[in-house]
């Protein structure tokens, strides 16, 4: 009886789940980078990524950093980010993306993120 | 025993000078010992954080004699506002360390603007410009003043007619870019290249680093440890210049939100301002963006205190640092040490 139940309300939502679990193992497929700020300075400065790569931006610094995109294509915000804090940006747009500690103004970074 | 001792004392020393030197390279400099040779050659120590402060060169290339002359000529000619009574120096006023000694600044029409002038000492050296960041070159900058309603309030198509109209100009910009004319883009690269040249000369503290001892007081050399350790000041005003051109709430009085409204959304720019540089501060009080600390003992309060308001984007580097009475006093005097001598600066013939 239950099963049946729980056949019922699951078939109408079966296709969002499915779709769902694309999108999620597309996301969790793609390659994982790292930016390390350290010194008021991106570890890098040009990095090429692919639509569905994770970048998580760590800071190995001394000193409070605020990762934020000025790209219209693809805009995040990491927030303040104490000393020892990473937080993972996942690309989803193809495009330029402009990277800027808004604390720090010498830290520039550009993501080519690609097909 | 003897033999004992004897054999132990090089890994003593070696301890002993290892925590030397970890202690100056650290958060804070300990002087624990009762001898004061040993405390006075510690304080003159300080090697690993002296490194830090070492004057670093210009990243653009230096600017050219005629560039600077054009452009020195602009930055004190009042013609460049409406009204013609009011040039770049009259805010950046080099009598008063190239600021204008006022809690904020006044503009066109005698009003009072809502900030205060910031010094163009050094600014050759910065990665930001305007106390918010709003522009990214000097260049930028040196053009904004001029056209905002409240300065200078002089649009750039009539600033460009009037030196036009100014014969004495011509060989100047003809000088400066090889024909005589005038358009926004050459004022602003001579400005900026003429600030490029406004640069703060050897401080006490400079001939301390450069080795002579006496350059500095005790307390100032203890106040450069404090600096760089419990009182955490070098984590934003860092190098030579003594700032980063970092943005960050510390907790000062005041209603304006500063680099929020460039950034707005980012919690941590509400309230944010630019970090002043520290070279020559003691000539420039009043303090802050608005000329809210009148003192740089009110400064230090503010900083000791953990900010006199706890905004939600405060910068986490500002928290109270319970100093003590002497803390306070070391710190000030570390401060003054970075007043260059008196320099005299020539101020140009204006063209007719």
């Amino acid at each position: 009886m239950s099963l049946r139940i729980l056949s019922k309300l699951a078939l109408p939502v079966l296709p969002v789940l499915i779709v769902t679990g694309l999108l999620l193992s597309r996301v969790s497929a793609g390659e994982k980078h790292v930016v390390s700020q350290k010194g008021k300075s991106f570890s890098i400065t040009e990095l090429k990524v692919k639509v569905g790569d994770t970048v998580e931006f760590k800071n190995d610094d001394d000193v409070s950093h605020n990762v934020f995109s000025v790209s219209k294509s693809q805009p995040f915000n990491t927030k303040m980010q104490t000393p020892g804090a990473d937080t993972a940006v996942t690309f989803t747009t193809e495009g330029t993306v402009e990277v800027r500690c808004a604390i720090h103004p010498g830290m520039k970074l550009t993501v080519q993120v690609g097909k | 025993m003897k033999i004992r001792l004897h054999a132990y004392l090089p890994t003593l020393l070696g301890v002993g000078l290892a925590v030397a030197a970890g202690s100056a390279s650290g958060k804070s400099l300990t002087v624990a010992s009762t001898d004061p040779a040993r405390n006075a050659a510690a304080l003159d120590d300080q090697r690993d954080l002296k490194t830090k402060y070492r004057r670093a060169p210009l990243r653009t290339a230096a600017p050219s004699a005629a560039h600077v002359e054009l452009g020195r000529t602009l930055f004190f000619d009042p013609r460049l506002s409406r009204a013609s009574c009011m040039s770049c120096a009259t805010c950046h006023n080099p009598g008063f360390s190239w600021g204008d000694g006022l809690p904020r600044a006044v503009g066109h029409g005698m009003k009072t603007l809502g900030r205060r002038t910031p010094t163009v000492l050094n600014i050759g050296w910065a990665e930001a410009f305007f106390w918010d960041g709003r522009a990214e070159t000097l260049e930028q900058q040196a053009l904004g003043p001029i056209a905002a309603a409240g300065e200078m309030n002089l649009p750039h198509g009539e600033m460009i007619k009037r030196l036009e109209n100014i014969a004495g100009y011509k060989p100047l910009f003809s000088a400066a870019f090889g024909d005589t004319n005038v358009t926004k883009e050459k004022v602003a690269i001579a400005i900026a290249d003429f600030e490029r040249t406004i640069v703060s000369t050897d401080a006490p503290f400079d001939r301390w680093l450069a080795g002579e001892k006496a350059a500095i007081p005790t307390s100032a050399k203890r106040g450069f440890a404090l600096f760089n350790g419990k009182a955490d000041c070098a984590k934003c005003h860092a190098g030579w210049r003594f700032t980063d051109d970092s943005f960050h709430d510390i907790g000062a009085l005041g209603d304006d939100v500063g680099r929020a409204t460039l950034l707005p959304g980012l919690e941590s720019m509400d309230h944010a301002f630019k970090t002043p540089t520290l070279r020559d501060v003691a000539l420039r009080a009043p303090y802050m963006h608005d000329g809210s600390e009148g003192t740089l003992e009110q400064v230090i309060e503010l900083y000791d205190k953990g900010g006199r308001v706890r905004r939600p984007g405060l910068a986490t580097e500002v928290h109270p640092l319970q100093l003590t009475a002497q803390d306070k006093r070391d710190l000030v005097d570390f401060m003054l040490t970075l007043s260059s001598p008196p320099k005299s600066v020539a101020v140009p013939s204006l063209p007719r």
